[in-house]
């Protein structure tokens, strides 16, 4: 077979792909990215957004590609099976998913690597916490993080340097949240994020236009783009548009050899590679995986141990909204800024998940409109109203930590295929009463904050949504039998395949994994240049 | 309204006495020649953009309305089945007196699909289609944004200097919740 070839072939071109490419292409190494989407623009998204109808939407500035649908709510492109539905998002575009994010940028905690060895569930990783901690450090000067001095907040994840920014001062409502809070039963910090407080990287300073969220319309916030430029001006070959479909195994070793994938047009399409990093996301990743069987992986690539595809989790949430007895302007500065921490690990581990409640920084201008139309006010009493409720009306949400279990899985379907006849993911998810019972307690929680907080009007959400927080599926640990990966990233199976992403998550925590997902990254691109050089 | 307009909103003209609004921007602070001002009788039965900016002026209390937000919304009210509605609203409107907010009300209720339809329409930018579907209008000019202009940024518009959030709106008092 005569096919490009390259050093290293990156499939997948968000936050770990994107790390991966920079540090091995600053190398000098050959590198190629392969990204399913095309090339996004800042300004044409935030022009899509303004002219969205429904601006909660927040994938609906991302249509996606005949040849690269995506996840997202108005999308049919993963096939759920139930019994519970997963509702995930992510973009396939250069870039990923940071399009789109908080930019929350937490370290996982010590005890999050030792689960069952702690609390007697779930997994414990084959590495960590202090084996991950210098790349934590990388990740965060990488992507900019801004964090609390650690003498003055101790987020309980030991630190070796201070934070590369100063952490952005809270918005009024953040600040009378953690005023109100702090000595009654919970522990407000402030947030570490991925977003500017000066000018960081050549990027410009948060200006607070409160759209973190499908959009940051400056670029103040991290997104993976910031690393396809970077791996690109280093020498790193982007092929956009280009589906994987296929791993290539060598004929006579456990070698994968190459990656087949498809244009927009159908055709297919080949590159060899000495060495594959599979970081397509935790649900095209195992895909393109169990995709990949042949005669000799009849389970698929990687796949010894039956896990590929199985674990999912994801961080299932609960939400509240109430009307805050005064006026606190939810909506000036970034999206979110505070977190109640208190609930990240403790005996209760044993039965019930961590979880972590964060507020949310965000003005529902159309939620009170049109309930106050609704109700027939007009006028000055219709524009008082207004004022006076999105002034004050607040919500909380949560992510809580899920086990993991094999029988929460994707496969690719054989009954659904998208539009270049490559077969839709189909996820088989049930939530279990690890979440249920923790989510009775959260909601005791919101309201014991609700009442601190003087709030009327509280309204729990109905049942759980995704976080398109995507873990697990090529689950890592010290046992070739039971996980896909080693501690490295490194398939237990193929010696020059290696996994980035939140896939390879042993647990899930209950904190946004991006931060951890970079890090990860950072390492497994360390531990290849070394061993390619 | 572009930035600077929303910036050049005087912030102390909206607090006067707790929560309440700046006259300026309600039929009670509108000049009082075009306050007083009854709206004419449409010429050929046709509601033209002047007469739709009118019959919105006298259903919002607003006078600023933005004409381009008004020609958009026009034309999506009528493509969504609500012409005649509103030349019927408009005639109602007119026979009420220009300060007799309930007469205006009372006329509104008479015509309820398309007075909603109208105010949903400048206060959150969109019309509901026949197939079930909301046309976008406006977003930046919509009156549920302006109403908040001193106190909170349109979302994806820059909201000032950086850490600005830090500090509650620059108004005199803090707003406080409407009483009783």
């Amino acid at each position: 077979m005569s096919m490009e070839e390259t050093d290293i072939l990156v499939v997948g071109s968000g936050v770990a792909g994107s790390l991966v490419a920079w540090r091995l292409a600053g190398q000098g190494r050959k590198v190629t990215i392969l990204e399913a989407g095309p090339r996004l623009d800042r300004s044409d998204l935030v022009e899509r957004y303004r002219q969205l109808v429904d601006k909660d939407d927040y994938m609906a500035p991302y249509p996606g590609e005949p040849h690269a649908p995506e996840a997202g709510d108005g999308s049919d492109y993963i096939v759920e099976n139930g019994p519970d539905r997963y509702g995930t998002q992510y973009i396939r575009g250069v870039g990923g998913t940071t399009w789109h994010w908080a930019a929350a940028s937490w370290r996982l905690l010590p005890v999050d690597f030792r689960l069952k060895s702690a609390h007697g569930v779930g997994r414990d990783w084959p590495i960590g916490y202090e084996d991950i901690e210098p790349w934590y450090q990388r990740a965060e000067l990488a992507m900019g993080v801004a964090g609390p001095d650690p003498k003055a907040e101790d987020l309980g994840s030991p630190r070796s340097a201070p934070y590369p920014q100063k952490a952005l001062p809270l918005s009024y409502m953040d600040r009378q949240f953690a005023e109100r809070l702090n000595g009654n039963g919970f522990q407000v910090v402030t947030e570490p994020v991925a977003r500017n407080y000066d000018i960081y990287d050549d990027r410009p300073p948060c200006c607070g236009n409160n759209n973190c969220m499908p959009i940051c319309p400056i670029g103040a916030q991290y997104a993976a783009e910031v690393h396809v430029a970077k791996a690109e001006e280093a020498g790193a070959r982007l092929i956009e548009n280009a589906v994987a479909h296929e791993v290539l195994v060598d004929a006579g070793s456990r070698r994968v050899a190459g990656v087949r994938y498809k244009t927009p047009d159908g055709q297919s399409h080949a590159i060899a590679a000495k060495i594959v990093v599979l970081a397509a996301n935790g649900i095209e990743t195992p895909k393109l995986m169990l995709l990949s069987a042949s005669e000799r992986l009849p389970g698929g690539l990687a796949n010894s141990s039956g896990m590929v595809g199985r674990n999912l989790m994801d961080h299932p949430a609960i939400a509240v909204s109430f009307l805050w007895d005064r006026p606190v302007f939810p909506g000036r500065g970034p999206q979110e800024m505070t977190s109640v921490v208190n609930f990240r690990d403790g005996g209760f581990r044993a039965t019930q998940a961590a979880k972590k409640l964060h507020l949310g920084n965000v003005a529902d201008y159309r939620g009170v409109t049109e309930a106050l139309l609704a109700a027939g006010r007009r006028g000055p009493e219709l524009d008082r109203g207004i004022r006076d409720r999105v002034a004050r009306k607040v919500a909380i949400s949560s992510f809580h930590e899920q086990l993991p279990d094999p029988a929460n899985r994707i496969r690719p379907s054989t009954g659904h295929r998208d539009a270049i006849g490559i077969p839709r993911p189909e996820v088989s998810y049930s939530i279990g009463s690890y979440v249920r019972d923790s989510a009775a307690h959260t909601r005791q929680a919101y309201d014991r904050i609700a009442a601190l907080l003087g709030g009327t009007e509280v309204t729990h959400g109905e049942g759980f949504t995704g976080s398109s927080h995507i873990m697990g599926t090529c689950i890592m640990g010290a046992d070739a039998k039971d996980s896909v990966v080693d501690g490295e990233g490194r398939s237990h199976d193929h010696p020059n395949l290696y996994i980035a992403g939140s896939s390879v998550f042993s647990s899930a925590a209950c904190v946004n994994p991006t931060l951890t997902i970079a890090a990860l990254a950072l390492r497994l691109a360390d531990t290849i240049g070394r061993q390619a050089g | 309204m572009t930035e600077a307009a929303r910036a050049g909103i005087d912030r102390r003209a909206f607090v006067t006495g707790g929560f309440a609004l700046g006259a300026a921007l309600f039929l009670g602070g509108l000049p009082a020649a075009r306050a007083a001002m009854p709206l004419p009788p449409l010429p050929g039965g046709v509601l033209d953009g002047a007469a739709f900016l009118a019959l919105s002026t006298r259903l919002t209390g607003h006078d600023d309305l933005d004409e381009d937000l008004g020609r958009s919304l026009r034309a999506a009210l009528t493509d969504a089945g609500h012409g005649t509605g509103l030349v019927a609203l408009y005639g109602a409107v007119a026979k009420a007196a220009p300060d007799d907010e309930a007469a205006i009300a009372a006329a509104a209720a008479g015509q309820d699909a398309a007075a909603r339809a109208l105010l949903r329409g400048w206060y959150v930018g969109l019309v509901r289609m026949p197939d079930g579907s909301d046309r976008l209008v406006g977003y930046e000019d919509v009156l549920m944004g302006a109403v908040l202009a001193d106190v909170i940024p349109l979302r994806s518009f820059c909201g000032g200097d950086p850490h600005f959030w830090a500090e509650p709106p620059d108004l005199d008092d803090l707003p406080l919740r409407p009483r009783g």
